[in-house]
């Protein structure tokens, strides 16, 4: 249990959550990679509070606010998603939704 | 003692992170995932961060993902057969993009000296509940009070918007109104 | 009394431009008549207000000449382009004794010209449009005039010539109008773009554009001892000037910038008269005249006005005797006239000695400015109401035209005695100073090719008197004739002071209007020539002996032999010197083909061929793009993190 395998292991989460983004065509299941995304960004925080900051505390609290904006995040993406859902024919396709063109 | 368990933790982590992005049942994903999180909290109560650990449980297994299965139950038509099943070059492709970044942070890790392995002896207490919560609210100068107060309102904020846009017209747009096109929808009303 | 209309001497252009304003945009078109009565009204109330603002500043300004240099007076100056902290361009009312005469003449002949043209331009489609463009006129020219600062003075220059412009092509349905107007544009424009030059230039050393500054003596001193940074160090001074003068050069018509003048013609002509005639084509003696103090103290330059006066003066009057067309003739003659100003006031600078100033040449060209709009304006004017009733500008389809337009007959031919110098009308008293001065001041050749020229002045000016007026008609309809009373008022009007400004202004001027500078040797101190208006009347009356005995007899064998006799040289003046010629072959063939050619193939070829190619990658390129810009949102994340490859691979980051 050393820093330098938490963080590799923060980045084969990160990873594997870009893998999920980029194969999945559905959008929750491109919401539930997002989320591996910013748990192994959440475990990088976290590793360097306990490792090497000398105010851990503090370390902690980000990993807090991150958890407080993905929940916005995640209400607002899952709003989105039911009102697309509402529409007829709309089968939350990402290659369906091209012309957002964002 | 400590070792085993990292590794452990670190591979049901990573093992339920995989299902997560790789089986085909949203659902069976969503599970997961909650796994994935569970195994994250255990990592963070090792890594003696106890609030951590408990708001990741709360926020993330009883808020977020409960919500996302509730989501997938809605609109997902579980039982349907699966309408975009992955392809083998979409998994190439994924796969290939994400090893290379991959070895590109590894190699970056290795190349960067980290500072020397021995842990600096931490100088205030372990991030306990006590300590996270006064920090938290405390309105010296070195307390989050003011980011605290900013993402209540976010949350505020996207709550009402959640709402706003996920709500269904009370009545048929106006006559004259063209229909809007099915993917422009979101767009629209959240604006 | 007078403070009020110091106070409110803006009112002097704001008026026409009330006008302008009132008649383009709205009066114009929907009530043209009105327009009409309009722009009269205003040009009456102007006309009043700047005798009024004349009076008020009387006192002030007109310094008799023992009291040493004239003085100025600035009624208005207000900030308006703040360049850097000391270099500012500033709006202002600049009365001096030659900006109050200047105006005092525009304001009568506008009133005039603004009445005729009520009658001239009846029945016209654009009748609205020319009372709107007339008043923009007036505006710009006062504005000219009574500009308190040379750059101020260049604005409402180039305001000037555009309204010129638009009067020269205001038949815009005839080719010739519009290549006039362009031609008037390009020409003058021209001259322009080194006028700014020596505003840049004369403002960067003197630090200010004001003439209050620049026409203290001291000034023209802290120039003349600057000497450009580059080149072979020439002197500020000289340089400034001559750049300055240029564009006096140009506005005045002088040799070979003349081009323009005589296609002017193709405007209306009460443009003609009040435009190319009276007030525009002064400016530049004008100008010349407003930075006297400037350039009199650089000797080339004053030896280039004088020259390049004395020259056009000349060869304007040589070409004036060959034409046919009397509005090309009068413009001719304008030429001519203008050259009588421009060398006298090279002449103020005294040629003997160390180069004393003799301020009698400065007023007699001021004089003869003032004596000169009335005179040719009339003529104009008269040549319209021959026009108007012939319905040709041609000499050979007129003649005999005395017993059908009588008023016109007398006014004409008392304008035609003053400009050929006949005692004791107007231009006799101005051109007498003029010649005076010259003497005076030591310039014997200037003086001679004056005197000359007084003598073919009333030639070729009773040449066109006698081949309208006299001897047989050769119309070939002869429909009654009638003189409209709108048109022949203003010319009965204008006879007057046409006769009488001579021998009325002429003491004033030569004692009041005089350079802001002391002159030096004292006033009244140089010689007096006793027998030079008997030289001058002498000469005057030969030309005008010759004229009867060629034209005004009907002998016209006399005048075919004659021309005969000197085939040649007939043909090349009556080809005005073949100076348009030169010109096209200047600009066709040099210009055009030689320069303008290879560089429009280098830029066709090369410049834009470069352009086009990188415009193709650009367009085949963005085409390429654009495929990815597909909205697929995988693509993009993909896309973003193998640039994040790339850039480790290719050593992008900095460890």
């Amino acid at each position: 249990m050393t820093l330098a395998n938490s963080l590799l292991l923060s980045s084969i989460l990160f990873c594997i959550g870009i893998y999920g983004v980029l194969t999945r065509r559905q959008l929750i299941g491109m919401l539930l990679s997002i989320e591996i995304i910013l748990n192994g960004a959440n475990i990088n925080f976290i590793a360097f509070a306990h490792f090497r900051a000398a105010d851990p505390t503090a370390g902690a609290i980000f990993p807090i606010f991150v958890m407080a904006i993905s929940a916005a995040e995640m209400a607002l993406a899952l709003a989105i998603i039911i009102a697309m859902h509402r529409q007829k024919n709309s089968k939350l396709d990402i290659q369906q939704l091209r012309r957002l063109n964002g | 003692m400590e070792n085993t368990i990292f590794y452990w933790l670190a591979g049901a982590l990573i093992l339920m992170s995989l299902l997560t992005v790789s089986v085909q049942n949203l659902l069976h994903a969503a599970i997961s995932l909650i796994g994935s999180f569970f195994a994250t909290a255990a990592l963070y109560l090792l890594l003696q961060m106890e609030f951590v650990a408990l708001a990741q449980i709360m926020i993330y297994i009883g808020g977020i993902v409960v919500f996302m299965v509730i989501t997938i139950l809605l609109t997902a038509q579980l039982g349907a057969k699966n309408l975009f099943p992955k392809t083998w070059p979409q998994r190439l492709w994924g796969g290939s993009v994400c090893l290379s970044l991959l070895a590109v942070m590894w190699l970056t890790l290795q190349s960067n000296d980290l500072p020397p392995a021995t842990p600096i002896a931490p100088t205030a207490e372990p991030a306990s509940l006590t300590a996270v919560g006064f920090r938290l609210l405390s309105a010296d100068g070195t307390g989050f009070l003011v980011p605290f107060e900013i993402i209540s309102l976010l949350l505020l904020t996207a709550l009402i918007g959640a709402v706003v846009v996920a709500r269904r017209d009370p009545k048929p747009a106006a006559a004259g109104v063209p229909p809007v096109p099915a993917d422009q929808v979101s767009g629209k009303e959240s604006s | 009394m007078a403070e009020t209309f110091l106070a409110h001497s803006y009112l002097v252009l704001l008026l026409p431009l009330t006008a302008f304003v009132v008649i383009g945009l709205w009066l114009g078109r929907s009530n043209p008549r009105a327009a009409a009565w309009l722009a009269v009204a205003l040009a009456a109330v102007n006309l009043a207000v700047g005798l009024a603002l004349a009076l008020a500043s009387f006192d002030h300004v007109f310094e008799p000449l023992a009291t040493g240099g004239a003085s100025a007076l600035v009624a208005l100056n207000v900030e308006w382009l703040n360049f850097t902290p000391s270099l500012t361009a500033r709006l202002g009312i600049y009365l001096d004794p030659i900006s109050v005469v200047m105006m005092v003449v525009v304001t009568t002949i506008a009133l005039l010209v603004t009445f005729y043209s009520m009658g001239y331009m009846k029945g016209d489609e654009g009748y609205g449009r020319f009372f709107a463009l007339l008043s923009l006129f007036v505006f710009s020219m006062l504005g000219l005039t009574l500009a308190s600062n040379i750059f101020q003075m260049f604005v409402f220059w180039e305001l000037v010539g555009v309204s010129s412009y638009s009067l020269i092509g205001f038949w815009y349905q005839k080719p010739s109008a519009v290549a006039a107007s362009k031609k008037a544009f390009i020409v003058t424009r021209f001259a322009d773009a080194f006028f700014l030059l020596g505003i840049i230039m004369v403002s960067y050393y003197a630090g200010s554009f004001d003439f209050a500054v620049l026409n203290d003596p001291a000034t023209a001193r802290v120039l003349a001892q600057q000497t450009l940074p580059w080149g072979p160090g020439l002197p500020v001074l000289t340089v400034a000037t001559l750049l300055i003068f240029i564009g006096g050069w140009g506005k005045s018509a002088m040799f070979p910038l003349h081009v323009w003048l005589p296609d002017a013609m193709e405007g209306p002509t009460p443009v003609s008269s009040i435009i190319h005639s009276a007030t525009m084509v002064v400016a530049g003696v004008f100008l010349t005249a407003r930075m006297f103090p400037l350039f009199v103290a650089a000797d080339l330059t004053m030896e280039v006005v004088r020259s390049v006066g004395a020259f056009t003066a000349l060869f304007a009057a040589v070409i004036a005797i060959t034409q046919f067309d009397i509005k090309r003739i009068l413009a001719f003659s304008t030429l001519s006239q203008l050259g009588y100003m421009m060398f006298s006031l090279g002449a103020a600078k005294i040629s003997a000695g160390d180069g004393g100033i003799n301020s009698l040449a400065y007023s007699a060209s001021i004089f003869h400015i003032f004596t000169h709009a009335f005179f040719k304006c009339l003529l104009f004017l008269g040549a319209g109401v021959v026009i108007h009733a012939v319905h040709n500008n041609d000499l050979t389809h007129m003649g005999g035209l005395r017993k059908q337009l009588p008023k016109t007959y007398w006014s004409m031919l008392i304008a035609c005695l003053a400009i050929s110098g006949v005692y004791p009308f107007a231009g006799f008293w101005s051109k007498d100073a003029i010649l005076l001065g010259a003497w005076q001041s030591g310039h014997y050749l200037t003086f001679g090719v004056g005197l000359l020229v007084g003598g073919l002045t009333a030639l070729y000016m009773f040449r066109f008197f006698f081949l309208i007026f006299h001897g047989e008609s050769r119309q070939e309809a002869h429909a009654p004739l009638h003189e409209d009373p709108v048109m022949t008022l203003p010319i009965m009007m204008l006879a007057v002071p046409s006769a009488l400004a001579g021998i009325m202004a002429e003491h004033f001027f030569v004692t009041h209007v005089i350079p802001p500078l002391s002159p030096i040797p004292p006033a009244g101190t140089l010689p007096h020539a006793g027998w030079l208006p008997l030289a001058a009347s002498l000469t005057g009356l030969t030309g005008l002996l010759l004229a009867w005995f060629l034209y005004g007899r009907g002998s016209r064998a006399l005048v075919a032999v004659s021309r005969e006799r000197m085939g040649f040289l007939y043909t090349l003046v009556s080809n005005k010197f073949y100076i348009d010629e030169a010109y096209l072959f200047i600009t066709r063939r040099l210009i055009f083909d030689g320069v303008a050619a290879p560089i429009k193939w280098f830029d066709r070829r090369v410049v834009d061929g470069t352009m086009d190619a990188v415009g193709w990658l650009l367009q085949h390129g963005g085409n390429g793009v654009r495929l990815a810009q597909n909205g697929l949102l995988t693509l993009y994340l993909g896309m973003s993190i193998l640039g994040i490859v790339l850039l480790f691979l290719f050593g992008g980051f900095p460890f």
